[in-house]
């Protein structure tokens, strides 16, 4: 019975999405892959809409932002090391090289 | 590579601890506990130590092992407390939208013909840095999991012992709280 209901609502949100829900489900998209109705739901919703179309292109720029912001190329603002962490460690290394 | 010029871990902390310290700090965000994960991962590459011909795979390899630290990390903290952070962003911006669909004046602004532009000033990562450190720990750590690492969902939900459902309403938090603060305070800044 909790299955039933708990496809009811999915069908309902397949159906009838709204932007809020859209947002949700273009989240979703980022992590796993949609299963078909939903995607063709999302697509019509899309066709529609600009405002998450913006959403949608923005979030998945987020990506793309994090991706560079931690690669080692990235030439943005490096933390350093402290000199004092750098010289504990150093002599850690030296401890365990022995 | 003779012996010598091969072998002084010592200098591994002076050609990649500022690499590997950020690395980690992006991830687990303090100081201290960047440190020590940069410490265990030169430790334990000292006892598995292979010759390298490049310092950029020497890099490559040492980011490997790092990430195994810093998995190890959260995982720990998963076992302390549960890693599921529901509390961060609850009302998800409900204010933006009017009946389930956007309000036109506080939806998404646009961000301009070609908005990855900013990925060229050193200034838009110090924004993107503060936006990050507004999440809370554990919900900046399952985006960085996701979206630095892109580590498949399902792995870090057994990761952290948390459930899909969770995860997935941490991260679409975490993408509108980010989202939004990158529009305040980079893409519509006056």
């Amino acid at each position: 019975m909790n299955l039933f209901r708990k496809l009811a609502a999915l069908l309902k949100l397949a159906a009838t999405p709204r932007c809020r829900d859209i947002s949700r489900i273009l989240s979703r998209r980022q992590d796993v892959p949609l299963p078909w109705m939903l995607r063709k739901r999302l697509e019509w919703h899309l066709a529609a809409c600009e405002l998450c179309r913006r959403y949608a292109d923005q979030i998945s720029l987020l990506g793309h932002f994090a991706r560079r912001f931690s690669s080692h190329s990235c030439e943005c603002g490096l933390k350093k090391l402290s000199p004092h962490a750098a010289e504990r460690i150093k002599n850690k290394l030296r401890d365990a090289k022995k | 590579m003779s012996e010598t010029t091969a072998f002084h871990p010592e200098n591994w902390v002076d050609s990649h601890g500022d690499a590997l310290f950020r690395f980690a700090l992006l991830r687990v965000r303090k100081p201290e506990v960047a440190e020590d994960l940069v410490q265990e991962t030169l430790l334990a590459a000292l006892k598995d130590r292979s010759p390298f011909a490049s310092s950029s795979t020497q890099l490559t390899w040492l980011t490997g092992i790092l990430r195994h630290k810093i998995v190890d990390h959260f995982r720990k903290k998963a076992r302390e407390s549960s890693f599921a952070d529901l509390g961060f962003c609850e009302g998800e911006f409900g204010e933006k939208f009017e009946n389930g669909f956007w309000n036109h004046d506080l939806g998404p602004k646009d961000w301009g013909q070609n908005p990855a532009v900013a990925l060229e000033s050193g200034e838009f990562f110090q924004t993107l840095d503060n936006c990050l450190h507004k999440l809370p720990d554990r919900v900046a750590a399952v985006f960085s999991l996701r979206e630095m690492d892109e580590t498949p969902s399902d792995e870090v939900c057994t990761m952290l012992g948390i459930s899909e459902s969770n995860l997935w309403t941490m991260l679409h938090r975490a993408r509108m709280a980010l989202r939004e603060c990158l529009e305040k305070n980079w893409f519509t800044e006056a």
